[in-house]
């Protein structure tokens, strides 16, 4: 007896279930709690696609976001590791947003690490191009501790903090309210999230897609 | 090339056991007996890998 | 110090028969553990046996030639290669294999699984470094017997080793002895030296059998910083990415990391580049890795506690987290069983045309509470048809 894979998985285990409601819910376009641990600041922006998103440092989470961006219907474009984003890149597509995301990869596996140096100097360059065009800057991180792990994780960071109009992090990086700190020197908000998951309904409501 | 790589590894064998039969040859010859331990422990690798084993 | 000659000739009787005494267990426990047959046990799924070599005749009569596992439902759909064994010294990634084997009935598509995808680097292990030669795992029945192995295939099968070893095709210098690690000679050649000729086996039959999904079974030292995650080659990242977010909002912390485009010889990034395949490398965590470990022995390797490796965790030192409880087996099988499927969750989310649908996967949690002895079956009780000797 040949049985659908959804319906043999829903009695195994419920948190699939959850996440597939989750996924309904967020493309249907209606959600009407905030996850667990997350707090949505008031005066917060409304933005609109299109969207650029790359990692100063290459983690994968860029891709993460723009997987759930694109669930959430909001146009947008992640680089690749063969051609990371570059100013020139965004001029003259439209681009309302610009997101950088914080972490360094290719630590392991014997890869001749990321060269934070150019990598901050890539964003230095993506920011002055932003500001030209009065796009929006998001800081993010949506890996976790797991970006959050040495001094290259730290220069990211450091070099994204310092240009973000907000800043979408995980909780758990800001055990040391280090990202609590700088938005409120910097006055700009500040959402945390529990889970990787729950900045699908962070983006929905900053996109207006909730 | 995989030829190549076959004479090669059979050349190693023998090289491990012209070394080991040396090493038998100075244990016969020896009078010192820490230079008997000595040659010996030396000879286990060789002996166990023409045989082998490890 | 010179002795008299008949004195002489004693103790030259004596010090034969001392290194007899030592050379002769020593080198019969080696041979055993050569040769030791590591038994598998059909389960209900497994439509067939067959040999990497009906794939590729240049592994035949090689002890690379593994058995591959094959659970076709009958239905179409999608194709899922498993390989556990890359590492032997990664028993993690074996024993997934096992299990799925043992217990997988698929519904849609067809699914291959090789136990021991090197099988010649789990017939040697690192006596220099105290590794236990056999691991046993608990069941209902009695104890599974398994070979503990090395990371490198045997020097017994692959030597001399290359002065620098140039990895084909790309031509990237690598350490001698990964010509003998699998997770280095990706995609191989059917003339090269062992382990690149079992890669090559591997690549030729991904694409005979045109597999979607290819996961790389691994565990990882703590303090090596590739570790609870899951490599992906470019092709398959959304896959990975989501099968990441998935896994650690719901069970636990899983990350991504994606294949590093100019290091060569790897499975998630040869396999994705010369096969249409989706390629995933799964790594969970082994304390017995690690290099500031402290008695390493069996318990080490199946309950993974080890208070030196804690206390490198306390000083900040290590990628993934580990308290007094450690990282047992149970939890590694399961979280690579976990991971497995929820990459074929997400891999059907982005490819509706190749779903791969499957009965009786032993979960993380189910593993955990039941323990892993509980998914493996007794050879003894099997018919002698259903038992394979790995
Ligand atoms: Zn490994």
């Amino acid at each position: 007896m040949v049985k659908s894979g959804i319906n043999v998985r829903l009695g195994r285990r419920a948190f699939l279930a959850l996440a597939v409601m989750l996924i309904a819910i967020a493309t249907s376009g209606t959600c009407a709690q905030p996850p667990a641990g997350m707090e949505i600041p008031e005066n917060l922006p409304k933005l609109e696609g299109p969207v650029a998103i790359t990692t100063i440092g290459q983690a994968p989470g860029a891709m993460q976001i723009g997987l759930l961006l694109k669930q959430l219907g909001v146009t947008n474009y992640v680089d690749t590791e063969e051609n990371p984003l570059s100013a020139d890149q965004l001029v003259g597509k439209g681009y309302k947003v610009l997101i950088l995301h914080m972490g360094t990869s290719l630590k392991g596996m014997g890869a001749a690490g990321v060269d934070l140096n150019s990598e901050i100097a890539r964003c230095n360059a993506l920011v002055a191009e932003a500001r030209k065009q009065k796009m929006f800057i998001i800081g993010a991180q949506i890996e976790g501790l797991k970006r959050r792990t040495d001094d290259s994780d730290e220069r990211s960071n450091k070099a994204v903090t310092a240009v973000s109009d907000l800043l979408l992090i995980r909780a758990e990086i800001d055990h040391d309210k280090y990202f609590t700190n700088i938005a409120k020197d910097k006055k700009i908000p500040l959402i945390r999230t529990k889970e990787a998951l729950d900045f699908r309904y962070a983006l929905a409501v900053l996109f207006g897609k909730n | 090339m995989q030829t190549i790589q076959t004479i090669i590894g059979y050349l190693y064998y023998a090289i491990a056991a012209v070394i080991g039969i040396v090493i038998v040859a100075n244990f016969v010859r020896s009078r010192d007996v820490r230079k008997m331990l000595l040659y010996a422990i030396v000879l286990s690798p060789f002996v166990l890998r023409v045989l082998r084993v490890k | 110090m010179a002795d008299s000659k008949g004195n002489s000739l004693v103790i030259k009787i004596v010090v034969v028969a001392l290194w007899l005494a030592l050379i002769i267990p020593g080198g019969r426990q080696l041979a055993a553990h050569r040769n030791y047959e590591e038994a598998v046990v059909l389960g209900p799924g497994v439509t067939e046996v067959k040999k990497l070599s009906d794939w590729a005749p240049y592994v035949a009569n090689t002890p690379n030639d593994c058995s591959i596992y094959v659970l076709d439902s009958g239905v179409p759909g999608g194709s899922m290669l498993v390989i556990g064994g890359t590492h032997p010294e990664e028993p993690a990634g074996v024993l997934s294999a096992v299990t799925i084997v043992e217990n997988v009935v698929p519904t849609t598509g067809k699914i291959y699984v090789a136990v021991r995808a090197n099988r010649s680097a789990s017939t040697v292990t690192r006596p220099g470094d105290a590794y236990p030669q056999f691991f046993n795992i608990n069941t209902d029945f009695g104890k599974r017997t398994f070979r503990m192995g090395d990371r490198w295939s045997n020097p017994l099968d692959s030597w001399p080793d290359p002065e620098v070893y140039v990895h084909y095709p790309s031509k990237q210098l690598l350490a001698y002895m990964d010509v003998r690690n699998l997770n280095r000679t990706w995609p191989g050649r059917p003339d090269g030296m062992i382990t690149e000729r079992t890669t090559r086996a591997f690549i030729d039959m991904i694409k005979a059998e045109n597999i979607d999904i290819f996961v790389d079974n691994h565990e990882a030292e703590l303090e090596y910083s590739v570790i609870s995650t899951i490599v992906a080659h470019q092709a398959a990242a959304d896959v990975a990415a989501m099968a990441s977010m998935m896994l650690s909002a719901g069970e636990f912390n899983m990350g991504m990391e994606f294949s590093p485009t100019l290091l060569h010889g790897l499975s998630h990034r040869e396999v994705g580049d010369h096969t249409d395949a989706y390629a995933f490398e799964i790594e969970v965590p082994e304390p017995f890795l690690d290099r500031v470990r402290g008695i390493t022995d069996e318990a080490l390797l199946l309950e993974g506690k080890d208070e030196f490796v804690m206390r490198a965790g306390q000083a900040g030192l290590l990628y993934e987290k580990i308290d007094e409880n450690g990282w047992n087996i149970h939890e590694r099988v399961g979280r690579t069983n976990s991971t497995i499927d929820m990459i074929v969750q997400m891999f059907a989310m982005f490819y509706p045309d190749k779903p791969i649908t499957y009965e009786s996967l032993p979960m993380r949690n189910d593993i955990v509470a039941n323990g892993l002895g509980h998914y493996l079956l007794d050879p003894a009780q099997a018919e002698a048809d259903r038992v394979v000797y790995e």
